[in-house]
């Protein structure tokens, strides 16, 4: 254990630092935008801002599962690191990403020859000659084999190519909206490079799905596509084709409560699993990536952002969660040091600032586990989150204290759980949150 | 018929043994003797397939040119194509043919300039690719895939010849992966050439400016 030893490679060190960002878990909205959004949309009122905080954070998750391609990443990087980002961030990345129209067959077919010296007809029973979905850097195909529908996944040519030229047209408008310099937006960037670059890679996503849908087949009420080897290559994915609902449709058949709290439980104990079992999550739970059937059943697509989770590292962040140590100022404090929330090169009282920041802060984002059922339908948790994640990027203390705080770990980790909570607060759902952690 | 299959196997010697010439000297042989002469065979089996190092070179592209065409016709369902996938068919395939023979290809048209449209290396090639292209226009025109307009329509084949022309620049020049980025360029070129002479806004416009022209509704 290197206590006090900083990270270099930091994703970010932006204006409003680490702390603030990872603290308030996915809940801060900049606070000039949260002001551009009262008096803007609603007047300048308090008593909208509950409702606005809500409805942003909403189509926030709304917006971001319809972005494509380098855009996407950019924002699902930024909110990874901003926590969340603002609906009006969002739209206008919206407007820079880059649309490209659906593969022409030729190109599919030349696409399936290069790899597989067969056409699509050849290879399959039948074949869509149009896409019937976009995927983020892709386009899917329904296909048949031996009687299975299959969705086949081809990845538009060049992507790999124009990540860098991409980023670059996206870094102007990144750099405005969040007023920050371009060596302040460059680490984002080089970070979203990286992550896209090896999201271009379907052999990797196929070995990452194959492994994790084999290894969580005894979950109750989440299913997972069998994926055909055999039928992939470097730029074409085939699994199965699986029936379902999106988020917003599934709630629009007015699912009863039951139904709802029975697909939030599938989810909370998939996560659960996932991390303590698998050491494995899945960091991109956007609403996109899950299908729903009429009785909360959950399918689950879409593997391209499978984080790892060191064992060391698990085992000293899971201990927070840990009464024993939460309510120990010495053992926390070796926690939060472990963690990089605070450096031994740290003023003594700047330690202090963050131990109570952090301690204060944590406290919030990890009720729901401390709890043996928490009900996400509660406003005013959720509330209260957003309210912490603002006055926090407000301290000038925070401001003050220069380094990035927090290792890369844990910004997975809690992208992860606050898109879970963003789901499961959107289905209104009650939850046994039982964690199977083992102090 | 003993001698055609000979006359056909000299052939393809010859102008196998022009490409490598070419490749190793990066120009020409000097005369016809030099190169029958490295090749150890008689002048008179050159001058009965050839009579000049140019008709030699035509040769080439015509043959790459069936190649293509050939390669096309093996998919079954390529009749029922639009006209856009026809043109998209064969643009990806005569990629791929001429990726076999890219040295060949890059040493003589490597220097093509963005407003050469009759570079002299294809003016056998040409005739071929605005034979197929006329036809595929006119089956796309029957089907109304692409707009009938007057004075216009003609042109079609010289733009999509340009289109041609511009995808093999950016090949030449390509060096991403799997020339990736000569793909995205017949994907782009293709829609928007399509879409552009599909009917359209333009129609609507060219109708509106004649009736407000005619009727001096201004």
């Amino acid at each position: 254990m290197n206590y006090g030893m900083k990270e270099q490679d930091k994703i970010s060190t932006s204006k409003v630092k680490r702390a603030a960002k990872l603290i308030s878990t996915g809940a801060k909205l900049g606070g000039n935008y949260v002001k551009y959004y009262a008096k803007s949309a609603v007047g300048d009122k308090e008593a909208a801002r509950e409702q606005l905080d809500k409805d942003n954070a909403e189509d926030v998750y709304n917006s971001l599962s319809q972005l494509k391609g380098s855009a996407l990443k950019v924002a699902q990087v930024m909110s990874m690191d901003k926590n969340m980002l603002p609906k009006a961030m969002v739209d206008k990345f919206t407007l820079a990403q880059y649309s490209a129209p659906p593969l022409s067959y030729p190109l599919v077919v030349k696409t399936f020859r290069q790899y597989f010296s067969k056409t699509p007809t050849e290879l399959f029973d039948k074949f869509s000659k149009s896409a019937v979905n976009a995927a983020s850097i892709g386009q899917v195909h329904e296909a048949f084999l031996d009687g299975k529908k299959l969705a086949v996944k081809v990845q538009y040519p060049g992507i790999a190519e124009s990540v860098h030229s991409d980023l670059a047209m996206v870094k102007p408008i990144a750099m405005k909206m969040m007023g920050l310099k371009e060596k302040e937006v460059r680490i984002y960037f080089e970070e979203v490079e990286s992550k896209l670059l090896e999201e271009t890679d379907y052999e990797l996503e196929l070995k990452q799905s194959i492994e994790i849908s084999e290894a969580s087949a005894d979950l109750d009420g989440v299913h997972f596509p069998k994926y055909y080897s055999e039928l992939s290559s470097k730029r074409v994915l085939t699994m199965d084709w699986l029936e379902g609902m999106h988020l917003d449709q599934f709630l629009s058949t007015n699912p009863s409560q039951e139904t709802r709290n029975k697909a939030g439980q599938y989810l909370w104990d998939m996560y659960d699993y996932h991390i303590n079992n698998l050491l494995k999550i899945h960091a991109d739970p956007h609403p996109g990536n899950f299908l729903f059937d009429k009785d909360g059943n959950i399918g689950v697509i879409d593997f391209g952002c499978v984080k790892e989770v060191p064992e060391g590292f698990y085992r000293n962040y899971f201990q927070l969660l840990n009464p024993e140590h939460f309510n120990n100022k010495e053992k926390l404090m070796k926690l939060f040091y472990y963690l990089e929330f605070i450096y031994e090169t740290d003023t003594e009282e700047a330690k202090e600032f963050f131990y109570k920041l952090f301690k204060e802060s944590l406290y919030l984002i990890t009720l729901p586990f401390t709890v043996d059922e928490f009900d996400f339908a509660d406003e005013d948790y959720f509330t209260k989150i957003y309210a912490m994640g603002e006055q926090i990027s407000k301290s000038k203390d925070v401001r003050k204290n220069g380094a990035a705080r927090g290792s890369k770990h844990t910004l997975y980790i809690n992208r992860a759980y606050f898109g879970l909570f963003a789901i499961l607060n959107k289905l209104q759902a009650k939850v046994n949150t039982n964690c199977s952690f083992e102090f | 018929m003993e001698n055609e299959v000979r006359d056909i196997n000299i052939k393809t010697v010859l102008q196998n043994e022009y490409i490598l010439h070419l490749l190793r000297n990066g120009k020409e042989p000097v005369t016809v003797f030099s190169f029958c002469e490295e090749l150890k065979i008689d002048e008179n089996d050159f001058y009965s397939n050839f009579n000049s190092f140019k008709l030699l070179e035509a040769s080439i592209w015509k043959l790459l040119f069936n190649q293509t065409i050939e390669a096309i016709n093996q998919d079954e369902e390529f009749p029922t194509y639009t006209a856009q996938d026809k043109v998209l068919s064969f643009f990806y395939t005569i990629v791929e043919v001429f990726k076999q023979n890219r040295s060949f290809i890059v040493l003589k048209l490597g220097n093509l300039s963005c407003k050469d449209l009759r570079p002299k290396a294809l003016s056998e090639f040409r005739p071929l690719f605005n034979e197929w292209i006329k036809d595929v226009i006119s089956k796309g025109l029957e089907t109304e895939e692409i707009a009938t307009r007057p004075l216009i329509t003609d042109k079609y084949n010289e733009v999509l010849w340009g289109q041609f022309l511009y995808i093999l620049r950016v090949w030449i020049n390509d060096e991403s992966r799997d020339f990736q980025t000569t793909d995205a360029a017949i994907e782009k070129t293709s829609a928007l050439l399509f879409e552009l002479m599909k009917k359209g806004p333009l129609d609507l416009m060219i109708d509106f400016v004649k009736f407000a022209y005619q009727n001096k509704a201004y």
